[in-house]
This record gives structure tokens, sequence and C-alpha cells, in this order.
């Protein structure tokens, strides 16, 4: 079963995510700022499969934290999620495998990352 | 600069000298003696004049005079015993608060003259090319002329804040505008995948709870930052009201919105009744703290202690409110700036939604106070406490 973390700021979206993610068979950690983020996938000895990162978050934001995690492991696919289009280059720019503008449909999402675990998949066979 | 053109400048010095009704009192910082002789004169010859002019000989005294009289503008000699070149005027404009001023000057100084109008100096004199008409006119039009660079920073500062006011209501609509429409479409959705697949069909009523809150949370921000920008614009008249039926109001209604969780409030309170000076928003700020703490928490039981207390800070009286809850808590970086979004692009304000930035504002319409500590000393992630302290009537 593919892992995902959630890092989202917003309790009630991070809820959200997390009920629709598990009811399509996900399992998912939540973190709610982009430290808390870092921190997780450091301690996790099992490295979630994608990340769903979004960007605007205190503490650290998400480009910080997309960051620190692919130096930590550069093959860390991480899916990008903002309200703001301006960040979409930075975010493709440092190694984030997809940009996904809020908001976004259930399909769409579940989509993205069925596509990004199975190349992933591929590329493994490889 | 003022133009050299001798010819009908009594005329126009005329005309602008209509505008002054009183008495220009300018201040000339100036060592050489017939230099000061020589300016003397000059304004003693004026017709009509209405120049009165002092005198310092260095820079110290010329900035303690500015400092203890009211001044129209000084007319500044850029060799002084005690500075010297474009110092001068960079020690005189941060000594006194802006005002306006003109240089005097040899007449092989000219780029020294041109600099220190690019420093504030409304305009230069050469003095070997003075005279009277020159000196009078350059005093009134230096003068206006400052007062228009005022008006006009004044204007800049207007358009200034009204950008950032901009910018910041377009950082709400597309930051907390697009979280509120992101929660209500996955929750739609999901309720749909719950429908066709009819499997938890317990908990789309937990789901449409969420939709209807996300709702309410759009809803409260369009009421903010009608109230926030009412607050911006007129500040409002505090008449004694009490406090404890607007904070068991502001419980009612969070219970309410928040029925799928459960809550525990607690009001621990010295007296029944509490008479606070306060505008009309009082129950603005306890529905605000009190939602923050039910959004930021992530505990099956949401517990929040609201205690009320009688204060004397600084010989004034105030009630005490403090608002414990068990939330995620606000990291130490952050207490001080968790009130401030709208005033500054800061990421750490972010995620905080907007109700704060009103209550801390409607706290200081009210001249009251508003911090935050953590619940457990020096462990944020305990939760946090929100105190706020409300003028009393006495």
């Amino acid at each position: 079963m593919a892992t995902i973390l959630i890092v989202e700021d917003d309790l009630s979206l991070l809820q959200l995510y997390k009920i629709m993610l598990e009811f399509e068979g996900f399992e998912t950690y939540g973190a709610h700022n982009g430290e808390k983020a870092v921190n997780m996938f450091k301690s996790l000895t099992e490295k979630p499969n994608i990340i769903l990162m979004d960007h605007r978050m205190p503490i650290k934001n998400g480009i910080d934290a997309a960051k620190e995690i692919l130096a930590i492991d550069y093959s860390a696919k991480i899916i990008f999620v903002s309200a703001e289009p301006s960040v979409k280059n930075k975010a493709l720019s440092i190694g984030v495998i997809k940009f996904i503008k809020k908001p976004f449909s259930h399909d769409y999402l579940i989509s993205s990352i069925k596509t990004i675990l199975n190349l992933s998949e591929c590329s493994n066979i490889i | 600069m003022v133009e050299r053109n001798l010819e009908g400048g009594r005329n126009i010095n005329l005309g602008i000298k209509r505008n002054f009704d009183r008495v220009i009192t300018t201040l000339l910082i100036e060592d050489n003696l017939g230099d000061i002789r020589l300016i003397q004169e000059m304004v003693k010859n004026l017709e009509d004049t209405l120049i009165k002019l002092e005198v310092r000989n260095d820079l110290y005294s010329g900035i303690q005079y500015l400092n203890r009289h009211e001044i129209d503008l000084v007319l500044l000699d850029l060799t002084l015993p005690d500075s010297y070149g474009l110092d001068t005027i960079e020690s005189l404009l941060k000594s006194v608060n802006e005002m306006p001023i003109i240089v005097l000057t040899g007449t092989g100084d000219l780029v020294l003259a041109i600099e220190s109008v690019k420093l504030g100096a409304q305009d230069y004199l050469i003095k070997g090319n003075l005279n009277e008409t020159l000196l009078e006119r350059a005093i009134y039009y230096s003068i206006e002329r400052y007062k228009i660079m005022q008006k006009l920073k004044k204007s800049e500062e207007k358009f200034h804040k009204a950008f950032l006011r901009a910018d910041f209501y377009k950082d709400i609509f597309t930051h907390d505008m697009s979280n509120i429409l992101q929660g209500i479409i996955s929750g739609v959705q999901l309720c749909n995948l719950y429908d066709i697949k009819k499997i938890e069909i317990d908990k789309i009523d937990s789901v449409t709870d969420s939709i209807k809150n996300l709702v309410k949370r759009g809803a409260n921000l369009i009421s903010n930052i009608r109230k926030l920008s009412k607050l911006e614009n007129s500040s409002m008249i505090a008449k004694p009201t009490e406090l404890c039926k607007p904070l068991k109001d502001s419980i009612f209604n969070l219970k309410n919105t928040y029925h799928s969780r459960t809550m525990d409030i607690k009001i621990d309170a010295q007296d029944r009744k509490f008479y606070v000076q306060s505008n009309s928003l009082l129950q603005d700020i306890f529905e605000n703290i009190l939602t923050n703490a039910v959004r930021h928490n992530l505990n099956s039981r949401i517990e929040i202690i609201i205690s009320i207390t009688h204060e004397i800070v600084e010989d004034k009286k105030f009630i005490k409110l403090e608002f414990l809850d068990n939330g995620i808590g606000i990291e130490y970086s952050r207490k001080n700036t968790i009130f401030m979004r709208g005033s500054k692009e800061d990421y750490s304000l972010i995620g905080m939604g907007l109700g704060l930035s009103l209550v801390s504002k409607i706290i200081k319409n009210m001249n009251g106070k508003i911090w935050v500590e953590d619940r457990v000393d020096g462990d944020h992630s305990k939760g946090s406490n929100f105190i706020l302290l409300i003028p009393e009537v006495i």
C-alpha cells in the first residue's frame, strides 16, 4: 500500500485530504507546517511514496521544506499544491515532480498520484 | 533651483508672498561675520518684508536653537567651525525634523550645492551672486516647495497604504478563499463517492458538517474584512458593556457551528458580572478567539478554560480574560506576529486567518491589550493561553 505524507496548515483541509486519500486506499501521515514535515520525513524509516505539499504555511513554507526533503532524498516524489500559480516554476525548478493549482478536483489529484506511482514503479523495474 | 531671472523677480515674489500672512522666521547658520552682516542688510532692505532673521554661528548651537523654537526655514552655510561640506546638511537633517533648507555656498562649490539639493535642501544660493530679490524669492519659494513636497509625501503614504491593503485583500482571496473552496469541493466529492459506493454512509454527516463549517468560515472572513475596514476608517465609541452575556452567546454559537466536535468549555469567573468599557464588537473578539481555538486543534476532545478576573495594571483597572486551549499551540517566533496579518507581508502570519488581526485591532481601539502565552510554560505544543485586558468600568 502506498503511503502519502500530507503537509497542510489548514487543519480542516488536512483532515479532508486524509479521509479522501484513505478512502482511496492510501496510508497517510499529516504535518501542519513545513518544519514538521521535514522532521517527520527524517524520522520515518519507511519513506512515504508521495508527499503532498502546500506552499504557504507558518514556520517553514512549502518551497523550503521541499528543498530540505529533496536534499535528504533526491528521489522523493513531491506534489506541490498552491493557490498561487506564481510559485509553479520555482517549485518545478527545485525538483518537485508536479504542481497542482488549488482548488483542484479529487479525480485530478488521485489520477496524478497514480500516474506518479506507476512511473516510479516503471523506473524501479528499469 | 531658483531661476536667476532678475527682471520681474519682484513681481513673482509679490505673487507668492500673498500666500503668507505671517512673519517667516528664518535661522541663518553662518560663522562669517561679513556674510552675516550682508544677509541681515538684505533682509532689512526688503520692502514690505515679513521675514525675521535669527543667527547662530555653528551647527551645534543652530540645532539647539531649532529644537527649541518654531522656525520656518534654515539658511545654512556648509563651512562652519564644527562641520564641513555635505556632513553639515546630513547632521542637520538627522537632528531636526524635516524642514526647508537653503544652502549657502561659495562661487566654486556648484557641485556641492547640487549634491545638497539631492540630500534634501530645497535650494542653494551662491554667496557671491546674492541680492535681495534672489534671497527673498528663494526663501518664499523654498517654503512653498517644501509644503508641496510634504503634501505629496502624505499623499504617497496614503496611496502606499491603500496599495498594501489591496495587496492584503488579494492575498486573502488567493490563499484563504482558495482553501475554503478547496475544502468545499473536496467535501462534496467525498460525499459523492460515499453515495456512489454506498459505503460509510454514516461518515457523510461529518463531511457535510465540515462543508457547512467551511461555508461559515467564508462568511466570517467576509464579515471580518468588513469590520476591519470599518475600524481602519473610523474609531468606534466605547461604552459600558456587560461581558458575560456576549461571551456565553459566543460559546453557544461556537458549539452550534462545530456541533460534530466534542468540546469542553469552562468559565472560571471571580464574579457573576463584569462591566467593561467596550465598543460594539466585544462578541467578535470572543468568537474569533474561540473559533481559532477549535480550528487549530487536532484533539478529539477540545478543552477550553476561560478565566475572568479583576486586574490592576499601572494604576488602571482592567478585566483580565484568559482563554486556555489544548490546541496545536503557537511557536515562540510567531507569538508577537500572529495579531499583525495585513500590517506586513510575513509568512509566519499565514494560516491564522484574519480573526486575530481583527481581535487585536478591536482591543487596541478600546485601549486594551492582547498577547499569547503557552498554556504550559515553555512547551507551545500543549496549547495556548490568549490573554486579554479590557478596561473595566469604574
